[in-house]
Formats: structure tokens, sequence, C-alpha cells
């Protein structure tokens, strides 16, 4: 019965102690974010409204002049999709397949591949009529077969599609023969596009057109 | 009568107007400050997350260009006011974390029913944690939909309210800088930043 009544207290004063320290807490963490507002920058608190308005509106425009004033090309790795845009407006729309993200060892030696595709900005660096793939040593590996010592050995024609806008680091947008694979993340990190789309965005691509990756 | 209620409307007016142009004017320096940051990150080629809490959007962007904007349906935040600045992401963490495919090398020649198991956006989680530089925590969750989202999400927020001012506490006390952000986003959207942001990924947060 005594013990009972101890550990009752015991308990009690554990919850009063939690319930004082979440009450503490609560106060202040939301009090720090309360007085957000009150905080200005020192360097900035002698600038008037109005400079401080007429400021961002260059500082805006600055930013609207980073959007090419070309045709440029948006893809979402996520969703597999491909956006050919000029300015705000989308002009085409094409399903694609990009990295898949998944890991290829070499069973011989040290090195290993992810094979996703690169995020960021890049430009159209090449563009070829029906290119011909020279397979890297990934390639072999992944398909359990020696890498060759003839380069010419390693040249296969008609796997990437009609065109090929190269983007740099042996990426390319090229087409594919895997074309009910198209929306699923299924290549080595190039994006690959159905025939019809590709034609497309290589007529309105030129070497420099810029390409946005996320 | 007349006189002395003209007088407290002049006293308020006296309080009000310095007040609202401050706040005016705060509001101004924070817009600068995430102009400035949006530029200064810009001149890379990466890609960056702007967190807007103030407009309820995240955007992702490249070089000023918008690649993606998402709604965010709801958003809190505690503990230290976030100054406006560009945030490294210092990790990613999630309950159930989405792994990557080992490939078999031979197997897709071997077998004739192979099937390229994809890393794709589905596997993402929903329900992560964003750690960022200067003690910013991001908390992402998916909106109720359903009865099984719901129940998590009531347990996931309980969770969350009762360590949550503990845990600002003993960053205080330890002189921790401490900011928790909530953000509620429909799943595909809240699967759609785990996907594209990484670790070392830029961020400008604007909280309201």
């Amino acid at each position: 019965m005594f013990n009972k009544r101890i550990l009752i207290k015991i308990f009690i004063i554990i919850l009063a102690i939690f319930a004082a320290l979440e009450a503490a807490g609560y106060y202040i963490g939301r009090r720090s974010i309360s007085k957000a507002g009150i905080t200005t920058e020192g360097k900035y608190n002698k600038i008037s409204s109005e400079a401080l308005m007429a400021r961002n509106s260059i500082l805006r425009q600055k930013l609207k002049n980073l959007t090419p004033d070309k045709i440029y090309i948006v893809i979402d790795t996520g969703m597999n999709r491909l956006y050919l845009k000029k300015g705000n407006m989308v002009i085409h729309e094409a399903v694609v397949s990009s990295g898949s993200g998944n890991i290829l060892k070499d069973p011989t030696g040290n090195r290993q591949w992810v094979f996703d595709t690169p995020t960021g900005e890049y430009t159209v660096k090449s563009k070829s009529i029906a290119p011909a793939w020279t397979k890297p040593d990934w390639a072999f590996i992944e398909e359990g077969e020696e890498i060759p010592k003839d380069p010419s050995k390693r040249v296969e024609k008609g796997v990437l599609g009609e065109y090929a806008l190269g983007f740099g680091n042996g990426y390319f947008i090229h087409g594919t023969l895997y074309t009910r694979m198209l929306g699923r993340n299924v290549s080595h990190g190039c994006i690959r596009v159905g025939d019809k789309d590709l034609k497309t965005v290589f007529t309105a691509a030129a070497i420099g057109t810029r390409i946005y990756i996320f | 009568m007349i006189i002395i209620l003209r007088l407290i409307f002049f006293l308020i007016a006296l309080i009000a107007v310095p007040s609202f142009a401050d706040n005016d004017k705060e509001i101004h320096i924070r817009e600068t400050r995430i102009l400035e940051e949006e530029l200064k990150i810009s001149r890379k080629p990466d890609i960056y997350f702007i967190f807007n809490l103030k407009e309820k959007m995240i955007y992702i962007r490249a070089r000023g260009v918008s690649l993606k904007e998402m709604q965010i349906k709801e958003s809190g935040c505690w503990g230290k006011p976030v100054p406006v600045n560009t945030y490294q992401v210092i990790k990613k963490s999630a309950f159930v974390e989405p792994e990557r495919e080992l490939i078999k090398p031979g197997e897709s020649k071997k077998n004739e029913n192979y099937k390229v198991d994809a890393f794709e956006l589905t596997d993402m989680p929903s329900r992560y944690t964003l750690v960022l530089e200067n003690g910013i925590v991001i908390y992402v969750k998916p909106s109720s939909e359903g009865i099984v989202s719901g129940i998590t999400n009531v347990s996931y927020s309980s969770v969350i309210l009762l360590t949550r001012p503990v845990l600002i506490l003993w960053n205080m006390l330890k002189g921790n800088p401490y900011t928790a952000i909530d953000i509620v986003l429909s799943e595909n959207d809240a699967r759609a930043i785990y996907w594209s942001l990484t670790e070392k990924s830029n961020t400008i947060i604007y909280t309201p």
C-alpha cells in the first residue's frame, strides 16, 4: 500500500516535470517564431521602402532575363516527361524514359556505375542523324560479356533510333527500340524518346539549346 | 466628447502608421534578400528549391527558370526565426528509405522474362525529414486522404506535439540553433520533392 502511494507520487511528479518542460518548450518555440517579423537586416535599414521596391524590380528583371528567349528543353525525370518550351509556354510534351537509378558493379575491379540521369542545366552539344552507339565498358559488363580490345567491336547501329542530341559526358536524348517502356525509369542515364516526339525535339533544338533536367 | 474621440483616433494612428510602415519595409527587405540569394545561386547550373511558406509554394528552379511549382497545403514553424539565406541540405531521411537495385551482370541475357526493377517516383516516401544547415529541419508529410493516412497523420502529429517542445528546450539549453518547419503536400508532390532534392541541394526558405 505504502509503495503504491510512493509510486503514484513519483509518477505525478514526473508527469508534472514533463508537463512543465512541454509548456516551456512550447512557449519558447512559438514565441521565437512570432518575433521573426521584427528582425531586419542591418544594412537595409537606412534604405527607404521606395528604394527597396525599385531595387526589387531590377532584381526580378535580372532573374527574368535568365530565362532563355529561344526554345529550351525541360525534362522531369520523376514523371518521365520532356517539355519543349518557349518562355513559359509548353510547345510540345513527350513521354520519355530516364535513368533507372540501378547500380552495376564491375566484378573484376573496383568500378561502379549508378544509372541516374544527371540533373541541372546543360546545352545541346551535338546533333546526329542515324547515330551509332559506341558501347561503354558497363554495357559489356551488364550483359556478362568480355570487354573488347578492338574499338570497332564497340560500335552498334540502330539502337539509338533515328536521331541523337548529345548534352555532354556521354549522355544523349535519343530514340529507343523499347517504346513500351516509355514513361518508366529504365535507361542508363540517357533520355529515351519515341520516334515521332524525337523528330519534333531534334528539329526544334539547335546546338546550344538549353536543357534543364530535374 | 468629440475632441476626446479625435484624440484617441490620433493616438491610434500615431501608433499604427509607423508599425504598418515597418511591416511593409520588413517585407521589402526580405524580398530583396530572397531575390539576391536566388541570383547568387542561379549562377551555378544546379537545380535549387525555394520553400516560400508565405505564398504556400515550393519552386524547383535552375538558373532562374521555374521547372516545377507545387502548392503547400499547410505549413507551420517552430523555434528560431530563419533569416533569408541559402541553406544546403545535409541529410534527407525517411522511416523506410527507397533502395536501389544492384544489377547482376549477365542476368538480362540469361533470363528471357527479365524485368527492369526501376528506382521510380512511386518508390519514394511521402513522409520524411530534411535536415538543412543552421539547425533547420523540414518535416514533410502527405495530406490525409482516406482512413489509413488520416490515422497515420494524427499519430505522427501527436508524437511531434509531444517531442518538439522538449527538442526546442534541449537545443536552446545546448545553445544550438533549431527551427522546425512542418509542410503538408499532396502525396505526389511530397514524393517529387524527395526525388529531385539531393543532399547538398541548395534551398531558400521564406517564412511568413
